[in-house]
């Protein structure tokens, strides 16, 4: 059984990705977000869009190495990056 | 008499020298004995950050990251590397990122691994479809003017290039 925003499944037995993604970033401070293509590159725009963000819409699997290449650059800010895992 | 003057650096020396006058921070690779010169004076200098690399198309992610932070970065890898680079290299054509690549040839001259032939005689025109200018070192004293010239290209005018240092100038693999 598949249902919208990712749930697969039902909803009592799996996290909602979209929730999860919105509550890791409820607190963020001082702090940079780097997103991955499709879904999680959605729900971090979902959860709110800011200047700190910076969404890949292609390049797949460039997030987290776009991340590290930041955090050597400006190692004092805070870092999220969101891969997705197929 | 024709005397040659002695040469008090080799190659290596003076391009990873330029590198850092241009203010290069991050130097990404993967294990290559071609470059390994270049990678041991990266890892061995405290001003620079070496990255080494599990597929050369992280670096082309780590480079975007670098110039979205402030840093100058350049990846290292083989011919047979620019084929696992080509949809990375999308983000740098989407986002109109500066990037340099130093490319060591394999397929060429001397070489004793056929399956290394495919991509290294394609090397070339995949980077040009991706938006590349690509420039040949074939000897020692092009190094240093094909390097200034990249990098006036990449960091003053937000080109792609990649310099190919082709296998007879790199000299045999020996093993």
């Amino acid at each position: 059984m598949v249902k919208r925003n990712g749930r697969i499944g039902k909803k009592k037995e799996f996290l909602d990705r979209r929730e999860v993604v919105e509550s890791l970033l409820a607190e963020r401070e001082n702090c940079l977000v780097v997103s991955g293509l499709g879904s999680p590159t959605y729900d971090v725009h979902a959860a709110g869009d800011r200047d700190e963000t910076f969404y890949l819409w292609g390049g797949m699997g460039g997030a987290s190495m776009i991340g590290l290449g930041l955090a050597i650059a400006q190692p004092q800010k805070n870092y999220n990056c969101y891969n997705r895992r197929w | 008499m024709n005397i040659k003057p002695i040469e008090t650096k080799n190659w290596q020396e003076e391009l990873f020298s330029t590198l850092k006058k241009e203010g290069i921070n991050q130097i990404s690779f993967v294990p290559d004995a071609g470059h390994s010169k270049i990678i041991n004076m990266a890892i061995n200098d405290p001003e620079i950050r070496s990255i080494a690399l599990t597929t050369e198309e992280e670096g082309v992610a780590l480079s975007c990251g670098a110039w979205l932070g402030g840093h100058k970065s350049v990846l290292l890898m083989q011919s047979s590397g620019v084929g696992n680079c080509i949809n990375m290299f999308s983000i740098l054509k989407s986002c109109n990122f500066p990037f340099l690549t130093f490319v060591t040839m394999r397929g060429e001259f001397e070489e004793f691994n056929s399956w290394q032939v495919p991509m290294g005689s394609i090397t070339k025109p995949s980077l040009e479809l991706m938006g590349f200018r690509v420039s040949r070192i074939d000897s020692s004293d092009q190094v240093l003017p094909v390097t200034k010239n990249a990098l006036v290209n990449v960091f003053e005018k937000n080109q792609k290039v990649a310099i190919l240092l082709s296998q007879k100038f790199i000299g045999k693999k020996k093993w």
